[in-house]
């Protein structure tokens, strides 16, 4: 199984799943691609999770979390992953560019949930390269939202001038 | 005033293209009601009892006469031939239909206007003191600062889907006429003891539900980093605002639960990572924008007819108009001129497509071409010299547009109430009818003196009725219409929350009520007192006693 998403703009198939680790199941799968929740992590560590058994290891956040206790995982993981449960719930902007802009992440950041077309552009300009839309919406149809600004007024994670610095 | 360079109109344009697309997008089922309604509501879009009604925005109440000669033109065209000023300095359209509302935004783009941010969880159109750069108590023009905040907070890609609607206001006066003290932030133009030029920061201030009155979170806070702190308090309050009950998730609710100190400590840390970064903002943007609001040039002759006072003594008319509606201005010979929107017989704040037209054209001959919507729902010509004044008067007289009552009971902000919203309880505009029904002599409103009386059709208080010096909220008993009565509210620099009287009254009795108030404070006044002095020293007692007597 395969699942389409957006990364970088472009409609990309990801030949893997990323699994959810929940508290209390078993051991992961050799060769299965793995999101960590922070809270767990936090409690845990993640040396139960062999990297070198998996094909990924992430970390998933919500809005409660505190992105800069991600920041001690930073050389173990490949993704971190920010969920959306509602397109309404608009913390994960600011996680998002905390951790490229404040923490200095340079992996894959995914956002993941109620992820629709309109969101796409605000969730570049903070920094999210893979966009995982919800279930049911076509992606290919979406790529125009990124094209639906030319300018900005302010300075986010994609372009650090504000829009005095052009003029 | 700010005109658009390129960019800012590629924005402008751009945004009227996308949210074609998303209608389209809608009419073809590709979008659910669901998923449409906070991307139209976040171009002020609201779907209203009877029809769609669009939110206009008015950067910080400015106008100029080719912007109000369009939305008269939109008026007739894509609505009932009026619009509706609000208390944010906005208007309203109550009939535009959903397919024909691309169109309409086009149109509005074509004048360098939009209906970006006026609805929505997210930072609303930026309000400002209606006397902005002619207040003779003023420090400092507070308009540019709005401006390169309004640009900062338009699609902003952070702080688009907040806990909850943000409203910003400024002033630079000595005198508060933006309520700042009643917005999520509020701005006041200070100077330290430098000398040097600075805000006030004032938060978490708001009506709604729950009123509570803004605490300072910095006391200086350098022009530079307007935007850089705004961002901090804003991310604060992204991460940190309660989502889980929509009354409870403004920032006044976050500072309350917080306290001041730590909510000011996180916002200040929060500020400590990004007030070099490149928010920061340069004397020559400040600079920039600041040249469009320079003073005009003015006649320097102006100040030497002052004929108008002649007419005065022979036309009461006339002079009952210039008492009222015509207020000082920095600059002598030249007056700043209140065009009352609140008429008997008209909605309070209702303008028609020929009046709209008409104050333009007058703004044209008379005022620089400029028009200012005030958080009262009127309309203000702001350069007047006193040479025009009496024909100015007289041009407004043939247009009905002179009504004398500025500041008096009889000017009241109301909301739109049951005739148009979804969520009113009460018909606040029947209501304000029988009001200028009974208190139909000038000369008795003129004694009455400033009083400031706003009413809401439901507990949102879209019409502010907690800092009227009377208040009056309608609410809903058994499907009857009731209100309950407030006194001593205060929006202006000696804020207050206005107190419930007593139980609420049926609506039949509201302007018995009211005559009850105000009689009291005639009665019971010492000299020269304003209503709102009197009911500060005496209290409730008096007016609760005659008002539900025995």
């Amino acid at each position: 199984m395969a699942t389409r998403v957006i990364k970088n703009q472009e409609v990309v198939e990801e030949d893997f799943i990323w699994q959810v680790f929940e508290a209390g199941q078993d051991a992961p799968e050799e060769g299965s691609s793995v999101l960590v929740p922070l809270t767990y992590a936090l409690e845990h560590g993640l040396d139960q999770f062999d990297a070198s058994s998996l094909a990924k290891l992430g970390l998933i956040l919500t809005g409660d979390d505190n992105p800069s206790e991600a920041k001690q995982f930073f050389e173990r993981i490949d993704c971190i992953a920010v969920s959306f449960p509602k397109f309404a719930d608009g913390r994960g902007y600011s996680i998002g560019r905390l951790l490229r802009e404040r923490f200095g992440w340079q992996g894959e950041l995914r956002a993941v949930g109620q992820i629709l077309h309109d969101q796409l552009l605000y969730l570049s300009r903070c920094g999210f390269d893979v966009l995982e839309l919800e279930e049911g919406k076509d992606p290919e149809r979406a790529l125009k939202a990124f094209k639906v600004f030319s300018v900005n007024y302010q300075p986010a994670v994609d372009s650090d001038q504000a829009i005095y610095h052009r003029r | 005033m700010y005109r658009y360079d390129h960019f800012d109109s590629t924005l402008v344009h751009e945004r009227v293209a996308q949210f074609r697309d998303q209608v389209n997008r809608r009419m073809e089922g590709e979008l659910s009601e669901d998923e449409f309604r906070p991307l139209r509501l976040m171009n002020g879009l609201y779907l209203q009892r009877h029809a769609y009604m669009l939110r206009v925005a008015i950067p910080y109440g400015l106008l100029s006469s080719v912007q109000l000669h369009k939305l008269a033109h939109i008026a007739r065209t894509y609505d009932k031939d009026y619009g509706h000023i609000t208390t944010r300095q906005n208007i309203q359209y109550n009939w535009p239909k959903l397919q024909e509302v691309p169109d309409l935004l086009d149109e509005l783009a074509s004048v360098e206007m939009h209906a970006i941010q006026t609805s929505g969880n997210c930072i609303r159109n930026i309000s400002a003191d209606h006397f902005a750069g002619i207040a003779a108590d003023e420090l400092e023009d507070p308009r540019p600062y709005c401006e390169i905040m309004r640009q900062w907070s338009s699609f902003h890609p952070e702080f688009s889907y907040l806990p909850r609607k943000f409203k910003v206001a400024f002033t630079g006066a000595t005198n508060d006429r933006a309520a700042v003290r009643f917005h999520d932030i509020g701005f006041r133009i200070v100077e330290n003891d430098e000398g040097e030029r600075g805000f006030e920061v004032i938060v978490g201030g708001g009506l709604g539900r729950t009123p509570i009155v803004g605490q300072v979170v910095r006391e200086f806070l350098p022009k530079q980093h307007l935007l850089s702190y705004s961002e901090a308090i804003l991310r604060v309050y992204n991460l940190h605002g309660r989502r889980d009950n929509k009354y409870k998730a403004r920032i006044k609710i976050l500072v309350k639960s917080l306290g001041v100190e730590e909510f000011a400590r996180q916002v200040e840390e929060e500020w400590e990572h990004i007030k070099g970064s490149a928010l920061l903002l340069e004397q020559a943007e400040i600079d920039r924008v600041k040249a469009f609001f320079a003073p005009p040039e003015r006649n320097p002759d102006a100040l030497l007819d002052d004929s108008y006072l002649q007419a005065a003594k022979e036309n009461s008319r006339f002079s009952r108009w210039l008492k009222r509606n015509v207020h000082q201005h920095k600059v002598p010979g030249y007056h700043a001129v209140t065009i009352s929107l609140k008429a008997p017989g008209v909605p309070p704040g209702d303008v028609t497509a020929d009046q709209m037209d008409q104050i333009a054209e007058l703004a044209t001959k008379y005022s620089l071409s400029r028009v200012v919507a005030t958080h009262e729902q009127n309309l203000v010509l702001t350069d007047v010299e006193s040479k025009d004044l009496v024909a100015l008067f007289s041009a407004l007289d043939d247009h009905k547009l002179a009504t004398p009552n500025v500041g008096t009971l009889a000017d009241m902000i109301c909301c739109p109430g049951l005739d148009f919203c979804a969520l009113a309880n009460s018909g606040s505009i029947g209501l304000a009818a029988k009001i200028y029904d009974h208190f139909d002599d000038l000369d008795y409103l003129y004694d009455l003196g400033d009083l400031k009386l706003k009413m809401s059709g439901c507990i949102n208080s879209c019409g502010h009725h907690h800092v009227g010096h009377i208040g009056l909220l309608g609410i809903d008993k058994r499907g009857e219409e009731f209100y309950q009565l407030l006194l001593g509210g205060s929006a202006s620099d000696d804020a207050s929350i206005g107190k419930w009287l007593g139980p609420a009254i049926a609506q039949d009795d509201v302007v018995d009520a009211l005559d009850a108030v105000v009689k009291t404070y005639v009665d019971l006044r010492e000299d020269g007192e304003a209503f709102l002095e009197t009911y500060r020293r005496v209290g409730p007692e008096p007016f609760k006693e005659r008002v539900y007597g025995n």
